[in-house]
C-alpha cells in the first residue's frame, strides 16, 4: 500500500539534488549511525560464533585441545546417540511451538478485540510479570506444584478424582512440554497482539458487506493479515523451546536430554571441540529454517505495518 | 430510476455519549436513485450510511430494504455494497480475488465467475487487471477495484462512503463522471456520503444535506443550490451571500423584505421564513449598467473587485453597511471606492427559515410574530 511505502521511506533528503552539502549531509550521519550496530554485532555475536566455528575443527588432548582441522568432533556428534537427541529437540520444539500458538492466539485475539482500549496496557504487563521471576526459579516452582505431593495432586486426591498420586505429572513429557510452553507462550502474545491490532478492521466490515458471516471472514481475511505476527511468534518461541536445557533437567527427569543438556555435557566432561560441532551444527541447521521461514514470510510486510 | 420504494429509514436514532449522528432521521430512497447525504464531518452521514449497511444498530427507529425491515438484520445478509473511504481493499489478494470475493456465496461456477470478475474489471475501466498485486495499484486505481468488488455480488444498494476523499484534485473529477456513468450502466441505486458540495451537485439525482443527525433540506441538486432552505445550506454552498433582512406584508404568496436600503416583494417559498436572513447568490447580482433592468435596485459601494481568471470577484458595501460579493464573469475589476448600482431579480433573493427542527414538520404551517 501506498502508506507503507512512504513510512518506509527515510525521512533524510536523498542526495542528488541539493548539491555538494545536500548530497554529504544526510550520508555522514546514516554511514555513523550504521558503523556502530555493525560493529557491535561483528564484535559480540559474529566473532564468538567464529571462535566457536573454529574450535569445533579442534582434537581433544586430554584436558586440553590443541588446534587442528579435524572432523572428529562431528564425526562423534552425528554418529552417536547425540544425533536423535538432536532430532528429539527439534520434534519437541516443533510441537511446543504449536501448542504454544493455539494458545497464544486466543489471548492475544481477546486482548486486540475484546480488552477495552485503556486496559490493553495492563493486560499486557500482566502477560509480562512472570519474567520478574528468573525462569530457573520458575520451572522449579512446577517440581513444588506436579510431584507426587504437590497440590495438584493433593487436591485430586482430596476430590476423589484418583486414588493414588499421578505419576506422569512431573519427570515426564508432559512436565517438559508444561515448562516450555510457560516459559516462552508469554513471548509469543506480543508479536500476534500486534499484528492483530494493526490490522484495519474496515477489511473484515468489507467482508462482512461482501456476504460472509464473521467466521468466514476470520478465516478468510484476519487469519492471514495477521500470520506475519503468527510467524514472528514462532520464531521467538521455537528458538527458545530448541535451545532450553533447563526446563528438560528440572522437570524431564533422570536421563532426560535435549540438545542444550546435551551441549553442556559435553563441556562437563571438557570436550570442547564436540560442544563446539554441535553448536555449530545447530546455528547452522537454525540458520537455513530461517532463511527458508523468511523466504516463505516476509517479514518485512509485518515490520512496516509496525513503522508505518 | 422508478417511484418504487427501495430504503426506507423511519425515525432513527443513534447517540455516542454525547453525539447524536442521528437524531429522528427518516427518508425514503427510490430504487434506481443517485441519493447524496451531504454534510460536514460530524453531521452523521457516514453514522447513517453504517447504520443501513448493518455496521451500526440505531438505538431506535425501522430500516426497510425493499419492504422488509432489515434493522437487525446482520451485514451479511443484507447484500448490500459498500465502498469505504480508504477502499479496504484486502491487501493479501490480488485485484482479481478482491473482485471475485463476494461472488463466494453466489453459486456461480469458476468461469462464471471469472466472466463477471472481468466483465466488473471493465466496467471500472480496469480491463485485464486481474493478476494485479494490490500493493501496485494507485490511489484512483484502489478506488475502481473497491467499486468492483463491491458491485460483484450484484447489491441491492451500493454505499459510497466519501470513496473520493482520498484522491487528488483531478483524479477526484475523473472518477465523479465515471461513477455517475457506473451508475447509469448499473442501475444500482446509490448512496453517497460527501463533505464536498461540488461532488454532490454534479452527480446526485437527490441530495439531503445533513446536520447534527438531521436533514436539513432535500431536494434535486439545482433546487438546493439555487433555493436553500437556511442559512447552514446557503453557506455549504460557496458563492452564496447571506443578508439580514426586514419581512413585512406575509401573505400566502409573498413576503416583502427590505436591506441596503430598499424593500421589495419576494415569492414566498411555503416556508418559515423566520430566519431574518435572505440568501442571493453572487452571480444573480448584477452590476453597473447590467443593473437597470432589474426589479430591485440598490445603490453600493466597491470594497474591491479582484480578477479570477473565470469570473471577478467583486465586494460591495450597501448603505446599511451589509456586505454582498457579486460573481461576473468575462468584465474587468471595477474600480476601488466607485458607486455602483448592483441589481438583482425578486425571484433570486431566497428568503430563509431558522436553523432548528425540521422542515417536513412545518411547511405552510406558522408566521413569526413580528
Amino acid at each position: 500500500m501506498a502508506e507503507v511505502q512512504g513510512g518506509m521511506k527515510p525521512s533524510l533528503p536523498t542526495s542528488g539534488n541539493g548539491g555538494i552539502l545536500g548530497s554529504l549531509f544526510p550520508v555522514l550521519p546514516r554511514t555513523v549511525l550504521l558503523i556502530v550496530p555493525v560493529l557491535f554485532v561483528a564484535v559480540l555475536i559474529i566473532g564468538p560464533l567464529s571462535i566457536m566455528a573454529a574450535v569445533s575443527f579442534w582434537t581433544k588432548t586430554g584436558f586440553t585441545m590443541k588446534p587442528d582441522f579435524s572432523l572428529e568432533a562431528y564425526r562423534t556428534f552425528l554418529g552417536g546417540v547425540r544425533l536423535s537427541i538432536f532430532f528429539r529437540s527439534l520434534v519437541v520444539a516443533t510441537f511446543a511451538t504449536l501448542i504454544m500458538i493455539v494458545i497464544a492466539y486466543p489471548v492475544a485475539f481477546l486482548i486486540a478485540r475484546r480488552v477495552r482500549a485503556d486496559l490493553v496496557r495492563s493486560v499486557l504487563f500482566l502477560f509480562s510479570v512472570p519474567f520478574l521471576v528468573n525462569y530457573i526459579l520458575r520451572t522449579f516452582a512446577w517440581t513444588d506444584i506436579l510431584g507426587r505431593s504437590g497440590w495438584v495432586n493433593e487436591v485430586l486426591l482430596w476430590l476423589g478424582v484418583v486414588d493414588a498420586p499421578l505419576d506422569w505429572l512431573l519427570y515426564s513429557q508432559f512436565a517438559v512440554y508444561l515448562g516450555l510452553v510457560t516459559a516462552y507462550m508469554p513471548f509469543m502474545i506480543f508479536p500476534i497482539w500486534l499484528s492483530l491490532a494493526g490490522i484495519d478492521r474496515r477489511y473484515e466490515e468489507a467482508s462482512w458487506m461482501l456476504g460472509e458471516g464473521p467466521l468466514r471472514s476470520f478465516w478468510h481475511i484476519t487469519l492471514p493479515l495477521s500470520l506475519p505476527g503468527v510467524f514472528a511468534a514462532a520464531i521467538f518461541g521455537f528458538v527458545g523451546a530448541f535451545g532450553e536445557f533447563a526446563v528438560s533437567t528440572v522437570l524431564g527427569g533422570t536421563g532426560y536430554q535435549l540438545l542444550g543438556n546435551s551441549i553442556t555435557s559435553a563441556l562437563d566432561v571438557i570436550n570442547y571441540p564436540l560442544a563446539a560441532a554441535m553448536s555449530t551444527f545447530t546455528v547452522g541447521v537454525m540458520a537455513v529454517l530461517l532463511t527458508l521461514w523468511f523466504r516463505a514470510f516476509d517479514l518485512r510486510i509485518f515490520l512496516a505495518k509496525i513503522l508505518d | 430510476m422508478s417511484d418504487e420504494v427501495i430504503l426506507s429509514l423511519a425515525h432513527l436514532r443513534k447517540s455516542f455519549g454525547k453525539v447524536k449522528p442521528a437524531d429522528d432521521f427518516s427518508i425514503d430512497i427510490k430504487r434506481g436513485e443517485f441519493f447524496t447525504m451531504l454534510g460536514p464531518s460530524g453531521s452523521g452521514k457516514s453514522t447513517i450510511l453504517r447504520m443501513i449497511g448493518g455496521l451500526e444498530t440505531p438505538d431506535t427507529g425501522e430500516i426497510r430494504i425493499d419492504g422488509r425491515d432489515m434493522t437487525h438484520v446482520p451485514p451479511w445478509q443484507r447484500n448490500l455494497g459498500m465502498v469505504f473511504q480508504q477502499y479496504a481493499i484486502f491487501p493479501h489478494m490480488n485485484v482479481g480475488q478482491n473482485v471475485g470475493y463476494g461472488l463466494r456465496r453466489s453459486g456461480l461456477t469458476g468461469s462464471e465467475a471469472r466472466d463477471r470478475i472481468s466483465e466488473l474489471l471493465e466496467l471500472v475501466g480496469l480491463a485485464g487487471f486481474e493478476k494485479r498485486r494490490v500493493t501496485q495499484l494507485s490511489g484512483g486505481e484502489q478506488q475502481r477495484v473497491a467499486t468492483a468488488r463491491a458491485l460483484a455480488p450484484k447489491p441491492r444498494i451500493l454505499l459510497l462512503d466519501e470513496p473520493l476523499s482520498a484522491l487528488d484534485e483531478k483524479i477526484r473529477r475523473e472518477m465523479q463522471s465515471e461513477l455517475r456513468s457506473i451508475h447509469t450502466q448499473t442501475g444500482t441505486t446509490f448512496i453517497y456520503v460527501t463533505h464536498d458540495q461540488e461532488e454532490a451537485l454534479t452527480m446526485s439525482d437527490r441530495i439531503a444535506v445533513l446536520n447534527e443527525g438531521k436533514y436539513v433540506q432535500c431536494g434535486d441538486p439545482a433546487e438546493i443550490f439555487r433555493a436553500p432552505a437556511t442559512p447552514f445550506v446557503a453557506r455549504f454552498f460557496r458563492g452564496a451571500n447571506l443578508v439580514d433582512a426586514q419581512m413585512t406584508n406575509w401573505s400566502d404568496e409573498s413576503i416583502a423584505v427590505s436591506f441596503g436600503g430598499g424593500q421589495v416583494k419576494v415569492p414566498r417559498r411555503s416556508r418559515r421564513a423566520d430566519a431574518g436572513q435572505v440568501a442571493i447568490r453572487g452571480e444573480a447580482l448584477r452590476l453597473g449598467s447590467d443593473a437597470s433592468t432589474c426589479e430591485f435596485l440598490l445603490e453600493a459601494t466597491v470594497l474591491s473587485s479582484t480578477y479570477r481568471g473565470i469570473y471577478t470577484s467583486t465586494d460591495l458595501r450597501l448603505s446599511d453597511g451589509q456586505v454582498l460579493t457579486a460573481t461576473r464573469s468575462g468584465t474587468p475589476p471595477l474600480a476601488e471606492e466607485a458607486q455602483i448600482q448592483v441589481g438583482m431579480s425578486a425571484e433570486d433573493i431566497v428568503v430563509l427559515d431558522a436553523d432548528k427542527g425540521s422542515i417536513s414538520e412545518s411547511l405552510m404551517e406558522h408566521e413569526p410574530a413580528n
